[in-house]
Parts: structure tokens; C-alpha cells; sequence
């Protein structure tokens, strides 16, 4: 028997990032929404994750090369489309298979990789190469790698919101690590307080953004970098050149109806922005955006 | 709507796909954990003022009850809850009511105190759907003089995006009663059976963000052995065996009130039942209780309860002279009395497992000398997996 409506806030860790969920529902349901939505969390972690052995990425990052071809079920079929979608749509810059150059890229090193290492490993990127013939996939070169990672979490979030809607809830939010879905507002109707990350500063807001629903993602060049005599080089790799892009903003928040757009589409702006800056304000999407001397611009503020 | 640029066309489609691709979430499965609870309980009866007492102990029973509940998933969308329950019960009870010299009633208790023991168990088989749900449960009860097999089979379906259910269920027992040292009591029964069948339907409704409501009425048959076999009724100076009606037939309705109040992070149950049977017994209850959340990890619960009741038609505490229906009981249960019961829930959970406390003072005043009072004290532990 369900009781009224309270709020219910859940704090952990998944997909290596906090997470949360706030939803308002009746007492006595609240603990098997809760477990609902973790399992959920839990089986695309699993299943996706490229540090788990038994997850459909690594197995197919281990048979890369072996002249095997992996069938992959539905789910993952719509995850390698979406992949192919936003490799074309990015012009090749946001690319599935740039994992290898992690190898090069050790952000902690403060060190630049070498030219040879680079060029060793540049012959494993590039997306064109997987031998795709649904549902087979197949990565041809061994040391060939794919992540889903600069998408999962934002598909994630839908997912979990749409158990949420399908579990009757009206007022509630997800958020994993920073990629947001509103349900609804507070039973009141007022919104939620979004805030945004300072690029620049560590656990402080640039900007709070009330939502009352949709999603909201922010890329980042802050997430991992190093600075080497006064340049900044960030995670947001070009996979052609194996270099970081410089980006012109330092971050890019994007509101849409789902969380996978809203990220898709400020992962793109992020890469894209150094040779197209206006492919965002042309996307038809809310967005803003935070330039490299900390002005913010976009559709969804009034600039002062 | 705004038309949709090449690049947002694009990527909404690949989405939409995946969207159609990604397995259907089940919109209320079980939690798939296997949980374990035990609780202790110690119930204890009052001692009767030895001015109402005419022979016997004026100590009456009391039960050390231990309860065990084991939760497990059986398949997605079924789980089994296995229920134990025994306990050990001593102390004396009421035996019949006589007039003293001022021709008022005193009561007299059974000589001997009993030590017994009961034991129970339980299986229910709960199977899930998107919108609705049922339950399959059989029981078994036993002791030396009493044994009881029980099924109910019930459900709910959820409404209007969950903010509406309706609840129905059915359930029945057959009792087989065989009464110790017949052989020394003549009158008291052996073989006796007994059979019950009863069935509900309730409606919830959430009406805001802070409050539920929801009724349930239910009916209930009761055929066979009626009667205490252990109590007797004096009757015109003659000590008779206690003796019913073989059938009962019994409505109740009870309204439910949830509401819960934000700013003290606590909600208030109200819940008012009524009850009445054929035997001209109806009866009302109203039950206040204040859920108090402390924190995210502790609950208190205070909670008051009120019970007022009329007699059966064919109850008295004692018979100066012979009834033509041949009824005769003077069991306090029958009688008209009111009650109080006040409990105080003490709940703390922890991230592995839960404790709470549980303590109950209850007392009935009316005529009977033998009315009910009881200190009622209880622990729960449980974890799950």
C-alpha cells in the first residue's frame, strides 16, 4: 500500500562518478524504486564498462585482431549505431576507438608523449576500420579499442529516468556525475537548481541554471589536462592528429530533451570549436557556453 | 515545433533507435535480494486485582514469541517468503465467572498453570506484473490441542501512474480442535472443526504530493466449533460448558489516512475501523500515529489506539436463570469493554541491516472481572543480501 508523496535522495558511486537521485514518491515504494533504478545502473556498468573483463567492450577489445567477430545483442547494436552517428556527425572527431592514445596521453606526467609513440599507436585509431555487419562486430587490428564511455553515462541517465516516469514518479531528477535529467519539478512547481562548473575552479558554480524538466551534459576541458608552459593540453583529443584540440570554450552546457543529445552535442561543440564556432549556435539547441577568459554566451542567459 | 538541424535530426534518430533497442525496464520487479528478519517478542498479561479474583492464580500468561522471516527471489518477476514463528506460553486464564455474596461477578482461573508451546509457518509466493500483483500464501499453526491450515490468495492493481490501487483478496482456514484432558472434563471437546472464509477489496488513492487515502470493507463466514473449549458459565448455580452459536458472520470497514507534513519530515496515520457481526458485536477503533523521521536513519513512532466494543446477544458474566437459545459464555472477550493501547516504535536502520524496538502498554476497562491488560516488548533485527 502506498503512502504520500516524500522527497527520497540517494547518494553513491557509479560509473566512476557520484551520483544521485531525487524523486518524490510514497514511502513504501521509495526503497523498490531505488532498487530498481541501481540494477539497472548496475547491469549497463557491467556490460559496458572497459574495466570489467566480462563487459560486451571488453570483449571485443580482446578479440580485436583475432579474425573473431563478436555478436552483440540489440542494446549494444543502438550504442554502435549512436557511435556511427556521431563519428559522421563530428566530422570524425569524436571517435569510439581513440582509447589507444591514452597510452600516450598520461596527464599526470606533465610530460608530452613522443612523436614515435604516437605514430605507433595512430594506426589503431579511427572508427572507418571496425568491420560492422549488424549484428557482428569485429575490430581488425589487435591493440584496437573501443569505449563507450563518452556516452554510457548519458544514456544511463535516460534510461534511469525513463524507470522513474514508468515507476509513476512526476517530481525528480537524475544526476550522474554531472550529466542531468530533470523528471519534473518539486511538487510545488518550482524548479531545481542546476549548477554549473566553474571551469577553473574546483567545486564552484560559474553559473546556477534553474530547470523544471529536460536534461542538461557539460564537456569540459578541465576534466583531466596538464598545463605545460602555459598551454593547456586536455583529455579532448583529435583522433587524426592524436593532439588535443584546443577548444575556444573552456566548457559547453547543452539542454535538451535527453541526456545523450544535450552530451553528444557539448562533446562535439568542445572538439569542434577550434575551427567551427558557430556548429552549436546553429544546432537548434539550448545552450551556454564558458570562453577561455571565463565569459559566458549562449542562448539560455541574458548576457549582462 | 522548430524544424530540426541536419545534426540534431541525425543524432535524435540514432537516439530514438537505441531507445526502441534498450530492454524493457520492468516497471515493478522484485528487489531480487534475499532478506533476513528475526524479531523477539515477550508479551505479558496483567495480574487481576485479587479482589476479583474468587479462586486461582491472579497471574495470567505469558508468551515468549520468536518470529523468523526469510525473502528470496525465485525467478525476475517472483519471489518466496518463508515465515516460522514459535512460542512458549505459561500462566493461568480465565476459567468462569460465578456471583459472590453481593451478587457481583468474580472470576475464576484455571487451577493449574499451563506450560505450552505453538508452533507456525508460513509460505508466500508473490508474483509481479508492470501493473499489478498477487500473492499465494498457505500456513500451517499447530499445538497439542490445536491445529489450523490456512491459504489466502490476494493482489492489487495499480492505477493512474501508480497513484491509484485496488487491493482484493480471499482467504480461509479449516481449524481441527482436540482439547486437553477430556477424559477429566467431560464437556470439553475433541474433534472438533472449524472453518473460516473471508475476502476483501480495498481503494488507495494518492490525493496529493502529501496524502493518501484508502478504504477497505471485507466479510468473513466462521462455521463449526464456536466456542472456548477451555471456559465453562455458570448458569443458576450449575457450571456448564462455554457454548455458541456454530456459525458467525462478520463486516468490517476500515478508513485509511496518510499525511505526510513536510516541514517536520514526519507523517501522521489515521486509520478508524468498524466492525460488526451477528452476534451483535460491533466495534470501533481509532488509531493515531505519528511516523517521526530523525535524520535519514532513525524513525520514532508514538501511536494511540482506542477500542470500544458491544456485547454478544448472548453474553453475561453469569446466568441466574437458563436462555432458550441454549448460548451461554462469559468469555471477557465477548463483553462490552473499551480499551487503550498506547506504543512507542523506536527504528534505526544501518547500510547493512535494521534494529527496532517496539513497546506496548495496553488496557481494557468494562464490567467483566477478567478484562485484558498487557506490557508488550519487542526487538527486530534484519538484513538483506
Amino acid at each position: 500500500m502506498s503512502q504520500a508523496l516524500q522527497l527520497h535522495s540517494h547518494r553513491f558511486k557509479a560509473m566512476g562518478s557520484p551520483c544521485e537521485l531525487q524523486y518524490y514518491a510514497p514511502a513504501e515504494t521509495a526503497g523498490l524504486i531505488f532498487t530498481t533504478t541501481r540494477k539497472r545502473l548496475n547491469q549497463l556498468e557491467q556490460k559496458y564498462s572497459r574495466y570489467l573483463p566480462k563487459s560486451v567492450t571488453s570483449q571485443i577489445n580482446s578479440s580485436a585482431g583475432s579474425g573473431e567477430t563478436i555478436e552483440v545483442d540489440n542494446e549494444t547494436l543502438g550504442l554502435l549505431h549512436y557511435a556511427d552517428t556521431l563519428h559522421k556527425q563530428s566530422d570524425g572527431l569524436f571517435d569510439i576507438t581513440s582509447g589507444p592514445l591514452r597510452q600516450a596521453w598520461n596527464f599526470r606526467s606533465g610530460k608530452l608523449p613522443s612523436r614515435e609513440k604516437l605514430d605507433a599507436l595512430l594506426p589503431l585509431i579511427g572508427w572507418q576500420k571496425a568491420e560492422w555487419n549488424p549484428p557482428h562486430f569485429a575490430l581488425p587490428l589487435r591493440g584496437m579499442e573501443i569505449d563507450f564511455g563518452g556516452f554510457v553515462k548519458e544514456y544511463a541517465a535516460d534510461q534511469l529516468a525513463q524507470i522513474l516516469t514508468g515507476q509513476g514518479i512526476e517530481h525528480g531528477l537524475v544526476n550522474l556525475g554531472g550529466d542531468l535529467v530533470i523528471i519534473g519539478p518539486h511538487p510545488d512547481d518550482s524548479p531545481w537548481q542546476v549548477g554549473i562548473q566553474h571551469p577553473r575552479k574546483t567545486n564552484e558554480a560559474i553559473v546556477q541554471l534553474p530547470l523544471h524538466r529536460g536534461a542538461i551534459a557539460t564537456s569540459g576541458d578541465y576534466e583531466r589536462f596538464m598545463l605545460i608552459e602555459g598551454n593547456r593540453y586536455s583529455h579532448l583529443l583529435n583522433p587524426c592528429s592524436g593532439w588535443p584540440v584546443k577548444p575556444t570554450y573552456a566548457a559547453v552546457t547543452v539542454i535538451a530533451e535527453q541526456c545523450l543529445i544535450a552530451g553528444s552535442f557539448s562533446s562535439i561543440a568542445m572538439l569542434k570549436s577550434e575551427h567551427d564556432q558557430d556548429w552549436l549556435s546553429n544546432s537548434g539547441l539550448a545552450y551556454l557556453s564558458v570562453d577561455q577568459k571565463m565569459q559566458l554566451s549562449g542562448n539560455i542567459i541574458e548576457t549582462r | 515545433m522548430q524544424e530540426k538541424k541536419p545534426a540534431l535530426a541525425a543524432l535524435s534518430t540514432a537516439a530514438m533507435l537505441l531507445n526502441s533497442l534498450a530492454p524493457v525496464a520492468n516497471a515493478n520487479p522484485p528487489d531480487q535480494k534475499t532478506s533476513v528478519d528475526y524479531r523477539y517478542t515477550n508479551y505479558k498479561e496483567g495480574a487481576l486485582e485479587p479482589s476479583k479474583v474468587a479462586e486461582g492464580s491472579t497471574e495470567r500468561y505469558t508468551i515468549d514469541i520468536h518470529q523468523v522471516k526469510v525473502k528470496t527471489p525465485v525467478a525476475g518477476d517472483t519471489e518466496l517468503t518463508f515465515s516460522g514463528q514459535f512460542e512458549t506460553l505459561s500462566g493461568a486464564s480465565p476459567w468462569y465467572v460465578l456471583p459472590n455474596a453481593d451478587g457481583e461477578a468474580v472470576q475464576v482461573m484455571t487451577g493449574a498453570t499451563i506450560d505450552e508451546s505453538r508452533a507456525e509457518a508460513g509460505l508466500d509466493f508473490r508474483s509481479y506484473n508492470e501493473r499489478s500483483e498477487s500473492t499465494l500464501s498457505v500456513s500451517y499453526s499447530g499445538e497439542n490441542d490445536y491445529t489450523s491450515f490456512g491459504f489466502g490468495y490476494g493482489g492489487q492493481w495499480r492505477l493512474n501512474k501508480n497513484t491509484s490501487t485496488l487491493s482484493w483478496g480471499l482467504n480461509g482456514s479449516k481449524d481441527y480442535v482436540d482439547a486437553t484432558d477430556a477424559e477429566l472434563y467431560p464437556g470439553r471437546p475433541t474433534e472438533e472443526t472449524k472453518n473460516r472464509l473471508g475476502g476483501y477489496l480495498g481503494f488507495s488513492q494518492v490525493m496529493t504530493k502529501n496524502r493518501l487515502v484508502g478504504i477497505t470493507l471485507g466479510v468473513s463466514n466462521l462455521e463449526g466449533y464456536l466456542s472456548d473449549p477451555y471456559k465453562l458459565a455458570w448458569v443458576a448455580g450449575d457450571i456448564i460448558q462455554d457454548s455458541r452459536p456454530t456459525s458467525q458472520n462478520n463486516v468490517n470497514a476500515a478508513l485509511r489516512w496518510r499525511e505526510f507534513v513536510p516541514a517536520a519530515n514526519a507523517a501522521l496515520h489515521v486509520d478508524i475501523g468498524y466492525y460488526s457481526n451477528d452476534w451483535e458485536i460491533s466495534s470501533g477503533t481509532v488509531d493515531l500515529a505519528w511516523y517521526q523521521n530523525i535524520a535519514s536513519n532513525w524513525q520514532v513512532v508514538p501511536s494511540l489506539r482506542y477500542y470500544n466494543q458491544s456485547a454478544a446477544v448472548f453474553y453475561q458474566p453469569f446466568y441466574n436463570q437458563d436462555r432458550a437459545d441454549g448460548f451461554y459464555s462469559s468469555d471477557y472477550r465477548l463483553s462490552e469493554f473499551s480499551a487503550v493501547s498506547a506504543r512507542l516504535k523506536v527504528a534505526r536502520t544501518f547500510d547493512r541491516f535494521y534494529l527496532n524496538f517496539l513497546y506496548e502498554n495496553y488496557s481494557a476497562s468494562g464490567d467483566h472481572p477478567a478484562l485484558l491488560s498487557f506490557d508488550l516488548l519487542s526487538l527486530g533485527i534484519g538484513t538483506d543480501f
